[in-house]
């Protein structure tokens, strides 16, 4: 059954932008009255409301809490904090890993995605643009990447990393095992980030490349000066969905990291969690919570479209 | 859009010589542009993917340990696991039953906001648990669950108390788990659907009010059948993402020194029989086994789904 409209508004354009604005409410307004009796909607709407106003008040919760004395949290626990010393948060940061790991998932994080885009973005670029059969073949590879779960991949992972730290102790007396979290981060990327950025080149017009190639530019200069700024938007996009994933991950890093020192943000986050059973100084929990929460909050109010949009065209193809 | 359609025919043109200088450009920076990524790529995923075919036919437990054929043994035993089979049954729950929920929830959502004041707003909201540190997550829920936590102090205090259970005790935790996984989770395919209704044009609506459809029949002959592709691709996203769901029932589960049996699930249960655990037991082979069942899974759901929900493509 094919349906075919002429003249659609919208048409199966590249634009994510184009999908993600609603349509003209113009003329539909006018019926909403109508529409707002169905008891669908009567019920719908608010209990949505409420859905979202629970998502804002377990955020506010913690927030508030971290300010809170560790004991009261459970004794009363409707109480406000009293004050707003930040005595949880430096307690959190300097008697637990949480300082040192904050540092490390930083570093981590920012060296991953920059070699990941580093490495995607021309393997995308031409991939998007290959004439060959053995590029449909490669990007066909990347994309069955991503339906390989970790688990999958783990084990050989921890055994390699094991036997190259000993190697390099052995020879160099050196090794560190955040590299190998770093290298197996880069790897683990690459299939999602390179089917993003495939789709996104792809909607370059290819007529800049050829005017391009006209005043005599070679193909790497016509990369690196005209289709690489065209794909900022893009390559923007898929640098944050990276530092989210990746700033989230965990399972890798319980696996390849053992020393406290070493650890990362989520990684220390639960070493803390261990320690507070016994402790019961809830409230620095709750700080730690904060702190590994805060920095992407901060990213989705900042760049929240993007990461919208990001995820649409991703998913969308 | 006939320029693209140009576009596409060129490129799936097999063998052209005369394609002129920025084709013979292009392909003389195809290998050094695409060799990296696929290097890292092939070396550090692709092998390890197939070195773990190779291991789950073996008995290992690690480096220092000389890996012994085992043939089936560790297949075998995953038969007889009891342990392995609950997490086998609560991965699955996880994939139909969450998915259900989730799908139906979106769908609903999606419907509603159509033409909701604040939508954008609604769907932010909605949205970003989704992309906060599930570990996080995980850890603020558990407190906010806890015996004596502000969810069952607030039950108490409005005089239900018949309500306030333990949410986290081996009976219960598992369907506690099921529904944060849900609340997560569905936001994020709120906004896939958000993006496949919003293409749709609206006189298709306008058409169907004035033949007297109400809202179920507006959702199950337009809305449904003209975001048809969108819902799949987002089906088999579900079907890949929810079999690795890791962290967030880690972190629900306490410090996951010996979570409780009923909260396992595969990627739980592989965790504790090689490297997690307050003992590690290494298991490697037998872990590496579990692995390959995980992929299985994965193909074989993927596969079915794309069956399942094969329809000619609707243009509009």
């Amino acid at each position: 059954m094919t349906i075919k409209l002429p003249d659609s508004p919208i048409t199966d354009s590249e634009d994510a932008a184009a999908r993600a604005t609603p349509p003209p409410h113009g003329p539909t307004r006018s019926r909403c009255g109508r529409r707002s009796s169905g008891p669908f909607r009567m019920l719908g709407v608010p209990l949505t409301w409420i859905w979202a106003c629970f998502n804002v008040f377990l955020l506010l919760w913690v927030i508030l809490t971290a300010f809170r004395n560790g004991s009261e949290i459970f004794t009363d626990p409707f109480q406000l904090p009293r004050s707003l010393d930040p005595k949880n948060f430096t307690d959190a940061w300097n008697s637990s890993d949480l300082g040192s790991g904050f540092m490390n998932s930083v570093v981590i994080v920012a060296a991953a995605a920059t070699t990941v885009i580093a490495l995607s973005a021309p393997a995308a670029y031409v991939l998007s643009r290959g004439q060959r059969r053995s590029s449909e073949l490669i990007t066909m590879a990347f994309v069955a990447g991503m339906g390989i779960p970790m688990q999958a991949v783990i084990i050989p992972v921890f055994v390699w990393m094991q036997n190259i730290s000993t190697y390099m102790y052995d020879t160099f007396g050196w090794w560190d095992e955040r590299i190998s979290l770093y290298l197996i981060y880069v790897a683990s990327s690459l299939p999602f980030t390179v089917y993003l950025l495939t789709g996104f080149f792809r909607s370059l017009p290819r007529e800049l490349e050829e005017a391009a190639a006209l005043d005599g530019c070679s193909s790497f200069r016509t990369f690196r000066v005209v289709m690489l700024p065209l794909a900022r938007p893009g390559i923007v996009t898929a640098t944050i969905l990276l530092v989210i994933s990746l700033w989230n991950e965990t399972l890798l890093a319980l696996v390849l990291i053992t020393e406290t020192d070493k650890y990362t943000l989520p990684q220390a986050l639960l070493g803390l969690y261990g320690t507070m059973q016994y402790t019961s100084n809830w409230g620095g929990l709750f700080a730690g919570i904060v702190i590994v929460v805060l920095p992407i909050i901060a990213v989705y109010i900042w760049l929240g479209r993007r990461i919208v949009e990001g995820l649409t065209l991703g998913a969308g193809k | 859009m006939s320029v693209h359609t140009a576009l596409t025919r060129r490129r799936q043109r097999p063998n052209h010589r005369d394609d002129g200088a920025l084709g013979r450009q292009q392909r003389r920076i195809f290998l050094p542009f695409v060799a990296p990524a696929l290097l890292v790529y092939l070396a550090l995923f692709i092998a390890p993917a197939t070195v773990s075919v190779y291991v789950s036919f073996q008995r290992w437990r690690g480096a220092g340990d000389r890996m012994e054929p085992a043939g089936l043994d560790n297949y075998r035993r995953l038969l007889h696991d009891d342990v392995f089979q609950t997490a086998f049954a609560n991965t699955l729950k996880i994939v139909f039953l969450c998915g259900i929920g989730i799908f139906v929830l979106a769908f609903a959502i999606t419907v509603l906001l159509r033409h909701t004041r604040g939508r954008k707003t609604l769907r932010t909201l909605l949205f970003f648990p989704h992309i906060i540190s599930p570990i996080a997550i995980g850890v603020a829920l558990g407190l906010l669950l806890a015996p004596d936590g502000f969810v069952n102090a607030s039950l108490r205090a409005v005089g239900l108390d018949a309500l306030a259970t333990n949410w986290l005790s081996p009976d219960n935790i598992f369907r506690t788990i099921m529904i944060g996984i849900v609340w997560v989770t569905t936001g994020f395919y709120v906004i896939l659907l958000m993006a496949g209704v919003d293409r749709i044009p609206p006189y298709f609506y306008e058409d169907s009010e004035l033949a007297g459809a109400n809202e179920f029949q507006k959702f199950w002959y337009v809305t449904l059948p003209l975001t048809w592709d969108v819902v799949s691709v987002a089906a088999v996203l579900w079907v890949i993402n929810s079999i690795k769901i890791f962290e967030f029932i880690y972190a629900f589960t306490g410090t996951g020194d010996a979570p409780p049996v009923s909260s396992r699930t595969l990627t739980i249960q592989q965790f504790l029989v090689s490297t997690g655990g307050r003992n590690p037991s290494y298991e490697l082979g037998y872990a590496c086994a579990m692995g390959v069942v995980m992929v299985v899974l994965i193909v074989l759901l993927v596969a079915l789904l794309r069956r399942a929900m094969r329809r000619d493509a609707i243009q509009f």
